[in-house]
């Protein structure tokens, strides 16, 4: 009967099916003639405004008319309809329109995204997913609302205005609920995609709920109460803390979440605070109002090359005194820190006021950090970077090769990252890169996450309603979610980010030292200087000429090559060896620096904690002073070959 | 009893539209709800059909609880108003393909004898079709499955005389093996064929009894008296519509008995020379009845 039931729904609606459809067919093939994968922001031109913007509006549009139209071609309110006296079992009435809604409704979008897929070479599975599971997102979030505006409504004039009415309202509690937030709220963390994942749950709840009550009971009046309730109670949804979406992480993601590795972070590794603020404030160094903190998470090994995100951070200012805390700051870590990969900085910024930090004294900063990391659930090839984003990527990136990779940091997948390791050292100046491009791909999550775009990343082409919303490569759900503190100690750990560089190169007289830290002399009797605080190399000859010998002032990193090219982060120790060759103690990025006699600068891979002090020995070793993972100093060998021991100190391990 | 309700009320917030009705409805017979408009016929039939929701009693439709009338009772009832709403995007052909899987009685050539009978256009939008027209095509997508029950709501309301007599026909030529509760103000076409009446008046069942007891109960009695005269005391509350016109006394009789008129038209008029009790109408029953309702409710 429902089949029976679903025939005459089509043969009454099929005018509205077939143009639903009809628009949908012809947005695919605009899309695959020419508009697919348009920039967003790319001047726009019809065709993209046509199949972008206009088609998959009316397309949307249609399909709300077409759902609210099957529910009321049987209508629920009102006592004078003839199938209330038919034999017609209530629940294959409503099994006929949900079949309707799937079949008429959703079939078309689900034939023209496969047909797209395939068009565009993408693997088919891949295409199948994908299209699936925009198909079950529209069917949750589109569908379901529309079916209970249909079953709870008379008329569809009288369904488009409580559509627009109840609009409006969930506007209006839009602004009151942004105004009114305090605390970090889900949309803004790493979870924001858990928001479409509640829609979802709550609009199918909802259904299931008005749907019994309206269709057996028929209770109009107490069905349209709930219902107002229900829609306007969803922005809340946006406005959870964001440990809702962690819970429900966890609840997705079972066990896994107990089977995550801890990730080792080392508070004595170079941690730099840096002194930044809002652009409105000229003077930094005055007023000072946000405290950006840099933590280089370089022997994160756990981390290292698994997708992760930072979901949240809190910063606690503590009496190092009595341990007390004197502040407790909640932070967040913005778009730049949803994908690293090893030595890459992470910025977190918080919004702690110098003004708390000096009036505690010397207090120090315990932050925490909750970390979700992701597993891979299918990896997929990227078929092409096209156009302006290759030319973006090369503008950016420099010579780059053309294989790269790309991951997501979000579980259903709608952020694309390019990792930097092929970019040879041409990225830009420790900068935190937003990758801006489109690409082609394909999108799907894994039953039964709901796509979801990232308010954050703004890489794809906006293909709202069309068929592939994202193109992302290789997408991952949440492994698990765990809090990582550490502590940063504020003393002399503070400089201001936008200083000028205070070395000066010169002769005798005119030159100009920083900070320098230790020198080393050569075999010709040249002297060379570490410079701490402009993190260069300064070179002065038996003439009493003071050049910059490697580095550059004011700029940190970890780049080998060339000895202008290269970066170091606050080396504090240099010495000579037999052959001149020159080893610094790059003391910031933890590693031992080799400059050649020919100015080359490469590093050897040995694991330190925090070297300043460095001497050369006979046998090629080289030796230095560090500090174990408890701070304590201790004095370490470093063998040719980049082998690590300690030779005396508290803690002998690394 | 195939319709069989005790103590039913159904309330609109305040509005009570049906207040404790108690409906017998013998299976076989045709039973006539009369009632003047707003009086509760739709709402007592609606609420019978589980349209609506009874506030408190209970009503059995086919021996089941009204409220759990399965599609199993429903494919054995007929159900025929002025307000239905046929699907009017559908042509008359296709409502009946439409129906018909859903009533495992169907009977095709009834169908095609009804569709020929009615002259319906088969191939035309119903929405388009005219009022009576839509009557027909309700009334023949109610008996084409040969209901046990056909519930008809003011089925020839506002119909012209010859299609009302085209579907009164056809109702009594297929009503043989069916009963038949039909509720309407229009009761002379019904009167012929009715074998029970239920008067309905403010939401309250007055009375429900056989066609023959009531033909035999209610009389117009018309007083022949031998000069101009009055009642000398009070008539009895039975006697309705009185008036006195130069010697002639007529009213009518809601009681009939032969002898107690006699006795009770000697006591109250001197020198009466005839008595003639005449069998009523139905019609005029229910005029007489609302008639005398509205004088007894209107201001003194």
């Amino acid at each position: 009967m429902i089949w029976h039931i679903l025939k005459k729904d089509l043969r009454l609606l099929w005018p509205v099916a077939a143009v639903v459809a009809a628009v949908q067919t012809v947005n695919a093939v605009l899309l695959c003639c020419g508009g697919e994968f348009e920039r967003s922001d790319s001047p726009s031109t019809a065709l993209s405004l046509i199949s972008n913007a206009a088609l998959p509006l009316v397309s949307l549009l249609g399909l709300v008319i077409l759902v609210i139209a099957v529910a009321q071609q049987d209508r629920f309110p009102g006592t004078t309809q003839d199938w209330l006296t038919r034999p017609v079992a209530r629940h294959q009435l409503v099994g006929a329109k949900l079949l309707f809604v799937l079949l008429v409704g959703l079939g078309p979008i689900l034939v023209c995204d496969i047909t797209m897929g395939v068009i565009a070479h993408l693997r088919v599975t891949d295409v199948v997913a994908a299209s699936l599971t925009r198909s079950m997102a529209l069917f949750g979030l589109v569908c379901l609302p529309a079916l209970m505006l249909g079953i709870i409504t008379r008329s569809l004039g009288q369904a488009l205005v409580l559509g627009v009415a109840l609009a409006v309202v969930l506007i209006l509690e839009i602004i009151a609920f942004s105004q009114l937030r305090r605390d970090l709220p889900l949309l803004q963390s790493g979870f924001a995609w858990s928001i479409g994942l509640a829609l979802l749950i709550v609009n199918v709840l909802a259904t299931a709920v008005v749907m019994p009550l309206q269709v057996h009971w028929r209770s109009t009046e107490r069905v349209r109460g709930i219902v107002v309730v229900f829609l306007c109670a969803v922005p809340a949804l946006a406005f959870l803390p964001w440990s809702v979406g962690f819970g429900l992480q966890q609840v997705m993601t079972g066990r896994s979440s107990h089977a995550a590795p801890v990730v080792q972070i080392d508070p004595n590794r170079k941690t730099t605070f840096s002194i930044d603020g809002p652009r409105e404030y000229q003077d930094y160094a005055k007023d000072p109002r946000v405290v950006n903190l840099q933590v280089p998470l370089a022997d994160s090994t756990a981390l290292v090359g698994t997708p992760w995100a930072l979901d949240r951070v809190v910063a606690d200012v503590i009496d190092p005194k009595g341990g007390a805390v004197l502040a407790s700051l909640p932070g967040w870590a913005g778009r730049n820190t949803l994908e690293r990969t090893a030595r890459r900085p992470v910025l977190l910024q918080m919004p702690v006021t110098l003004f708390q930090i000096t009036r505690a004294g010397h207090a120090s900063i315990r932050a925490t950090l909750f970390v979700t990391t992701f597993h891979s659930t299918a990896a997929q090839t990227i078929g092409s970077l096209k156009g302006r984003a290759l030319d973006e990527f090369s503008r950016c990136y420099g010579d780059y090769e053309k294989s790269v990779s790309c991951v997501s940091t979000r579980p259903v997948g709608t952020c694309v990252h390019l990792d930097d390791r092929s970019s040879s050292g041409q990225n830009m100046n420790d900068e935190i890169y937003e990758p801006d491009y489109s690409c082609r791909g394909v999108t799907y999550t894994p039953w039964p996450l709901p796509l979801w775009r990232d308010p954050y990343y703004t890489f794809e082409a906006t293909r709202w309603g069309s068929s592939l919303d994202s193109r992302v490569l290789t997408n991952y759900v949440p492994d698990a979610h765990f809090k990582v503190d550490f502590e940063f100690n504020l003393d002399g750990a503070i400089e201001n980010k936008t200083h000028s560089a205070r070395s000066v190169d010169g002769f005798g007289k005119e030159a100009r030292f920083a900070n320098p830290e230790q020198i080393a002399l050569d075999s010709h009797g040249t002297v060379f200087v570490v410079d701490d605080a402009d993190s260069i190399i300064r070179k002065v000859t038996p003439s009493g000429e003071v050049s910059t010998y490697a580095g550059k002032a004011g700029q940190i990193g970890h780049d080998d090559g060339p000895s202008r090219d290269a970066r170091f982060a606050h080396p504090q120790g240099i010495a000579t060896d037999a052959a001149d060759n020159l080893y610094v103690a790059d003391t910031g990025n933890g590693l031992i620096r080799k400059i050649s006699p020919a100015g080359v600068v490469s590093t050897i891979e040995a694991h330190l904690v925090r070297p300043t002090r460095i001497v050369c020995g006979r046998d090629g070793a080289v030796y230095v002073v560090d500090y174990d993972a408890g701070g304590n100093s201790v004095v370490r060998m470093v063998s040719t070959d980049g082998v690590v021991s300690t030779l005396a100190g508290p803690d002998g391990s690394n | 009893m195939i319709i069989r309700s005790d103590g039913l009320n159904k309330s609109f917030r305040r509005n009570h539209a049906v207040r404790g009705i108690s409906l017998a409805v013998p299976e076989g017979s045709v039973y006539a709800l009369i009632g003047q408009n707003g009086a509760g016929k739709t709402t007592t039939i609606k609420t019978l059909l589980n349209i609506l929701m009874p506030t408190s009693g209970e009503a059995e439709v086919l021996g089941v609880d009204s409220r759990r009338l399965s599609p199993a009772e429903l494919a054995q009832i007929g159900y025929v108003s002025e307000n239905q709403e046929l699907p009017g995007k559908l042509t008359v052909r296709a409502y009946l393909d439409y129906l018909r899987p859903f009533y495992p009685t169907w009977d095709s050539t009834l169908e095609q004898q009804l569709v020929t009978g009615f002259q319906l256009p088969t191939e035309r939008w119903i929405r388009d079709l005219s009022r009576g027209m839509r009557m027909k095509v309700g009334l023949a997508a109610a008996l084409c499955y040969r209901p046990r029950l056909l519930v008809m709501d003011e089925p020839f309301s506002g119909l012209d005389p010859l299609v009302r007599d085209e579907l009164l026909q056809t109702l009594l030529q297929q009503s043989k093996d069916m009963t038949v509760f039909v509720s309407s103000h229009e009761i002379d076409e019904i009167e012929s064929s009715t074998s029970y009446v239920g008067y309905l008046e403010d939401g309250k069942l007055l009375f429900q009894e056989s066609m023959a007891d009531l033909t035999a109960r209610v009389r117009e009695v018309r007083v022949i008296l031998e000069a101009d005269a009055r009642p000398s005391g009070h008539t009895p509350a039975t006697w309705l519509n009185l008036s006195v016109s130069g010697n002639v006394v007529s009213f009518v009789d809601v009681r009939f008995s032969h002898a107690a008129l006699q006795e009770a038209v000697q006591s109250l008029f001197p020198g009466v020379r005839d008595i003639e009790a005449q069998p009523v109408a139905l019609r005029t029953i229910f005029t007489t009845l609302a008639r005398s309702r509205r004088n007894s409710e209107s201001p003194k």
